[in-house]
């Protein structure tokens, strides 16, 4: 094949330790840099240098120069939703890249084993049936991992799950869920309920407080950290399950730590923000594109590359137009060029 | 230990090992019982299709042992967990297939998975070990090419490297050279001679009786369900044997180049 030597030795400086370095330095910067200008823009936009005195002024006993309205935009509204945006952006990231790893399958992300669906069927129900957001956003968890338990329950066999079957059970799980949805919308008051279903459905990181936060991120961090810490044994479960368990992987326990985890963190985004689609998926393959495939390289990018792209696409979001865009319908506006893009550089494989 | 004899050890003790496909319960094999003592090189020969890689894959603890026990080191292989069976014994698939292109270094630093823990990554040791690996088997030149652009052969060395990497004595190769050129076969039968020497114990799975001369000290054949005795492979392999094994006429001749060496040579039937 002419053309394959240069590709390898292309590879080889792309993916070496140097190169990764860089990148993680550059990720880190532009992850930086999309945090201090959603601090800034929005509907009152505030200097760089009020928004470090006034983060100062929280911690040294500084003068106030700045109005006392500023402080609570920064501390109660944007901070929160900033942090909220980057665990929702980094966990979908690395559920989506665990999931495809585990799956052996580049088409994965969060949504194959159906929380997604049935995250989005708890919400349409409980705003069908109820007015309060935090029935809502517990409905929307708890149905999420029933979703998932469903899956997992229906690919069990002689206490093993084939990773085909799980895929199986999770499409039928994920469709049945959402034709459930179908109907919530089409049963729905077509004035205020069923537009609230649907706002929800397209996600927003509009209703975030800190006390969600307070409940949310432990369990985002900790199911997070754990796929981080397995990370480099996730590598070796891509060789198949038969190749994992003869290099003496428990790939039973292996495979339920990714699920559960990847689980969480899915839920709990779910819960936060609505469904956000297209992170899940791309993201890791822009983190390939960027630190190669090996998971202990990946994992941290994505970390970090979907963190802030999602604190950006939320910047996005509510500050181009007077009303507020759906981040479903943003990340995939703002995604699918930058992902095609990398994609036409690519040679092939994934 | 008590009761070993002196001059052996036996590392693995197979007893009345049976399968059955759990699906279709038509059995594969049946009370196939025999012992591999360290330093062997045990051929398993036999055509397509008689169950020889079910056998390793009970062996390497892939499949669940439902008839029969395997005993490794005197401890049945049920009641072990897959790192403590790996790391007294590692097998090489047939083939890999790998979704991702990872470097083949990467491939190769997996086999050290049954040393480390769930939560740890590869630390230096680890990597000078991977290096030792690459370097025996002879593949250092390899261990930044990717792995979806390296040729068959060089895979099955790729899987033997990872294999040693393991650290585990015991190999079971599965076809180690089947789908390979004259070349590679060669290549990795002198790879398993090699191992054999350095002190490693060896269950080979083949398609080729030469293959079993040129490496084994035992061998045996599996053939619809049951096991032959294991024993020399020049008593092993005769033409009585080729034909009822293979439905094929040989002739096995010794070459007065190759000292006491036997070569088998195929008879085609004409017309």
């Amino acid at each position: 094949m002419p053309g394959t030597e240069v590709t390898e030795t292309v590879k080889k400086q792309r993916w070496g330790e140097a190169h990764y370095r860089q990148a993680v330095i550059v990720l880190a910067v532009l992850l930086a840099l999309s945090v201090l200008s959603a601090l800034c823009l929005g509907r009152y936009s505030i200097s760089i240098p009020e928004i470090l005195r006034v983060i100062f002024g929280k911690f040294f006993p500084i003068e106030k120069t700045w109005k006392a309205g500023v402080e609570t935009v920064i501390f109660q509204v944007r901070l929160p939703r900033i942090f909220a945006g980057f665990l929702v952006g980094a966990g979908l990231a690395l559920s989506g890249a665990s999931l495809q790893a585990m799956f052996r399958n580049p088409l994965v992300s969060s949504q194959i084993l159906g929380v997604a669906s049935g995250a989005g069927f708890g919400a349409a129900v409980a705003i069908l049936l109820f007015e309060s957001i935090i029935i809502t956003q517990l409905s929307s968890f708890a149905f999420g991992l029933l979703a998932v338990f469903l899956t997992w329950s229906m690919s069990r066999r002689r206490r093993q799950t084939p990773v085909i079957l799980l895929i199986l059970s999770g499409i039928v799980v994920g469709s049945l869920f959402s034709s459930m949805t179908s109907m919530a919308k089409y049963l729905a008051d077509p004035l205020n309920k069923m537009p609230a279903i649907v706002f929800w459905l397209l996600g927003s990181l509009n209703h975030v407080s800190v006390k969600e936060l307070l409940v949310l991120a432990p369990v985002m961090i900790l199911s997070g950290g754990i796929l981080i810490a397995v990370r480099w044994r996730i590598n070796i479960l891509t060789m198949g399950d038969e190749s994992a368990k003869a290099l003496g992987v428990n790939t039973e326990q292996l495979k339920r730590i990714v699920i559960i985890c990847s689980t969480l963190l899915t839920a709990s985004a779910v819960c936060m923000c609505g469904i956000v689609g297209w992170i899940g998926l791309v993201i890791p393959h822009i983190g390939r594109l960027i630190a190669g495939p090996d998971n202990k390289r990946l994992m941290p990018v994505c970390v970090l590359t979907g963190g802030a792209f999602m604190i950006a696409v939320d910047t996005i979001a509510r500050t181009a137009t007077a009303t507020e865009i759906p981040l479903g319908v943003l990340t995939s506006v703002i995604g699918a060029p930058i992902f095609a893009s990398l994609l036409m550089k690519k040679e092939s494989g994934w | 230990m008590v009761g070993v004899k002196a001059a052996v050890k036996t590392r693995i003790r197979i007893e009345g090992l049976s399968y059955l496909y759990p699906e279709s319960r038509q059995t594969v094999f049946s009370d196939v019982g025999f012992v591999i003592n360290h330093g062997d090189v045990i051929s398993l020969l036999g055509p397509n299709g008689t169950g020889k890689s079910t056998l390793l894959k009970c062996l390497a603890g892939i499949l669940p042992v439902r008839t029969g026990s395997i005993f490794l080191d005197g401890r049945n292989i049920s009641a072990m967990k897959s790192e403590e069976i790996a790391s007294k014994m590692a097998y090489v698939p047939q083939t890999q297939v790998s979704p991702f292109p990872y470097p083949v270094r990467e491939i190769v630093m997996m086999g050290r998975a049954s040393r480390l823990g769930l939560f740890s990554s590869p630390g230096k040791e680890d990597f000078e070990k991977t290096d030792a690996a690459l370097r025996l088997v002879g593949i250092s030149a390899l261990a930044d090419r990717v792995c979806t652009q390296i040729s068959g052969g060089e895979w099955q060395l790729v899987l033997i490297a990872r294999a040693i990497a393991q650290e585990s004595g015991i190999l079971l190769l599965d076809e180690p050279t089947s789908h390979l050129d004259l070349g590679n076969q060669m290549r990795i039968l002198e790879t398993i001679n090699n191992l054999a020497a350095t002190g490693f114990t060896i269950l080979v799975a083949t398609h080729f009786p030469d293959h079993a001369l040129l490496t084994s000290n035992r061998a045996a054949v599996l053939k619809e369900g049951r096991l032959s005795e294991v024993t020399d492979p020049e008593e092993i392999i005769s033409e009585r044997m080729m034909r009822k094994t293979y439905g094929v006429e040989v002739k096995i001749l010794e070459h007065e180049m190759l000292g006491t060496r036997k070569i088998i040579v195929p008879i085609l039937n004409k017309g």
